[in-house]
């Protein structure tokens, strides 16, 4: 569940075009942070506090987080041609 | 002011970096606890990284005891106001965390399009024209995602305390749902997830451990 991991870019030159193994994760990625999105804006305990985020912000969010499960059917698309049997990663901690 | 970002039964709590590197503290009320931060000023504008402080404190608390995870975004003037929250509703704040003690929520995703069994061939497919054969392949493709679908939800629930079926918000989405397991089943769960990942052929993501955010109900509440 460690965002920071998930943004380890290729350097140049080990770059090779999107493949199973980066698409894999780049799915369990986007998957994962579709999951954090669903969860902390709209669930959790019931604490009436001041709550400061604007009904706005959250309909940007929502805009966000279609945007990205969009691109979640995408790329697991890509990672099922990549390998031919539609694996893709069960993210772990 | 106060930043909250769950509660805890009154306990220390480790030295982490919260909201914008803000160390957290507890406001304390009879055997529960706020986990809080304090700030001057706090913009709040729900970024990627601001998120992920957010839920970092709360992976760090559950990894020590139970949590009540609270959604992003709360804020409190002062303690007091914190315990003016808390007081009333102590008993069942306590009751909700005992029902979280030693437990995880896990999220299970499965997509559609690779999630598909072959095509069972019907007999008198062959009177039909190319645009209806078309049609009910698709029909039958998306059938028996659907089963494929609730054959690995039936696999997963003897590993499960309890279950929250989510409402799958994109088309390409068959199922999404989280579920409460016993700490000690998070790998069982996650192999078997695995395994139906592999046999289905299907793209089967399971993420967590997740603080409980979808099993949080207070009684009464």
């Amino acid at each position: 569940m460690n965002g920071a991991e998930s943004n380890a870019a290729l350097s140049p030159s080990s770059y090779v075009p999107l493949h199973e193994a980066d698409a894999r994760r780049e799915l369990a990625r986007q998957v994962t942070l579709v999951e954090l999105l669903d969860r902390i804006l709209d669930r959790g305990v019931v604490i009436s506090g001041e709550i400061t985020l604007a009904v706005a912000d959250i309909d940007l969010v929502e805009v966000g987080l279609l945007a990205v499960i969009a691109s979640i059917d995408r790329l697991a698309t890509l990672s099922s041609s990549a390998n031919g049997n539609g694996r893709c990663s069960t993210s772990t901690a | 002011m106060l930043y909250l970002y769950g509660l805890i039964e009154d306990r220390p709590v480790p030295m982490v970096a919260g909201i914008c590197g803000a160390p957290i503290t507890t406001s304390v009320c009879g055997d529960l606890a706020a986990v809080v931060s304090e700030h001057e000023e706090l913009d709040l504008a729900p970024t990627e990284p601001k998120l992920w402080e957010h839920e970092s404190v709360l992976e760090k608390l559950m990894e020590q005891g139970p949590v009540l995870p609270v959604r992003f975004g709360v804020t409190f003037a002062n303690t007091e106001a914190v315990r003016r929250e808390l007081e009333p509703r102590h008993e069942g704040l306590a009751a909700a965390l005992e029902r979280v003690r030693g437990r995880v929520e896990v999220s299970v995703r499965v997509l559609e399009h690779s999630a598909s069994l072959p095509v069972p061939r019907r007999n008198g497919a062959s009177s039909l024209g190319p645009g209806q054969r078309y049609l009910r392949a698709r029909l039958e493709r998306r059938r028996g995602a659907i089963e494929i679908a609730e054959r690995i939800r039936q696999e997963l629930l003897p590993l499960v305390v309890e279950e929250r079926p989510g409402t799958p918000m994109a088309p390409g989405t068959l199922l999404a749902s989280s579920y409460l397991i016993d700490a000690s089943q998070l790998e069982a769960f996650r192999a078997r997830a695995e395994v139906l990942q592999s046999r289905s052929g299907g793209a089967v993501v399971c993420t967590g451990p997740w603080p409980p955010y979808n099993f949080t109900e207070v009684d009464g509440s």
